[in-house]
């Protein structure tokens, strides 16, 4: 029954089992010392559904192989746990600027979920 | 049921199949012969375009007739009641039974959604998804030549 429960924190909409599931998925496939950040939709309270959307922040920059490599594994490891849905991800190291427009609105947003 | 049935669907699925992996061969091998393109030649030339999107249609077209229909064939030649089994369960099943690897198909799976929201000012990115769906078709041509392997000939 508790895995049926929203927990709302402050600006953030996941259920319990998305939580676990993002945490469990990026401990397995994310290098150490990446963080996991929620943005879009499920961070305003007033809207239903929608998309997740991870920004995933690795602790040195990657290239663009990389990082596509890494949203599959991680994507994928969150279907099998949660079953297939529309998750975006997108992934920006942390010590880079990075000027891509949903980068910079993802930011602005996030709420870190997970630091592996 | 009789054991025609499920025989004739898995003839069927394997037949559409074939046809995809077929063209998926064709163009890979042709997008193979070429001087890796660069991101650049992508974004320019209508010629690469087209074979990369010959290749990612393929791609979409072949994981839809796994999916859709020679998995849950095979289901049922093996005589599995799969018919309300969603699909994770198949493919656990699938998996356990050696035709598989789901890690690998839910990878494949969002190789193919990420092609549909690539953002216009990340060419890099864009370029990088192209060339995970080049390698993912390959994979997944292999896998169903695999998968085809472990089944009997059929009528």
């Amino acid at each position: 029954m508790l895995d049926r429960l929203t927990f709302y924190t402050p600006c953030m909409r996941l259920t319990k089992a998305e939580l676990l599931a993002i945490e469990t998925a990026a401990r397995a496939v994310l290098p150490r010392g990446a963080r996991v950040m929620l943005f879009g939709s499920r961070t305003d309270d007033a809207r239903r559904g929608g998309d997740i959307d991870l920004l995933i922040e690795p602790p040195k920059p990657v290239d663009a192989s990389l990082a596509v490599d890494l949203s599959t594994r991680l994507a994928a490891r969150l279907y099998r746990l949660l079953g297939e849905r529309r998750i975006d991800i997108v992934v920006a190291a942390a010590s880079e600027a990075d000027d891509r427009l949903i980068v910079r609105e993802a930011r602005r947003q996030a709420t870190e979920l997970v630091r592996t | 049921m009789t054991q025609a049935v499920p025989d004739a669907r898995l003839a069927s699925a394997l037949w559409e199949c074939d046809r995809h992996r077929a063209a998926i061969d064709e163009a890979l091998s042709e997008w193979q012969a070429l001087v890796t393109p660069s991101s650049q030649a992508l974004e320019q030339d209508s010629s690469l375009r087209r074979l990369t999107d010959q290749i990612i249609y393929r791609f979409t077209k072949l994981q839809d007739a796994m999916g859709e229909r020679l998995l849950p064939a095979v289901l049922g030649w093996l005589r599995e009641p799969h018919e309300a089994w969603p699909m994770r369960d198949r493919l656990d099943r699938l998996e356990k039974l050696g035709y598989l690897d789901v890690e690998t198909w839910l990878q494949w799976r969002d190789v193919r959604n990420r092609l549909a929201y690539e953002y216009p000012d990340a060419a890099d990115q864009r370029y990088a998804a192209v060339l995970a769906a080049m390698a993912a078709a390959g994979a997944m041509v292999a896998a169903f030549v695999h998968c085809k392997a472990w089944l009997p000939t059929l009528p």
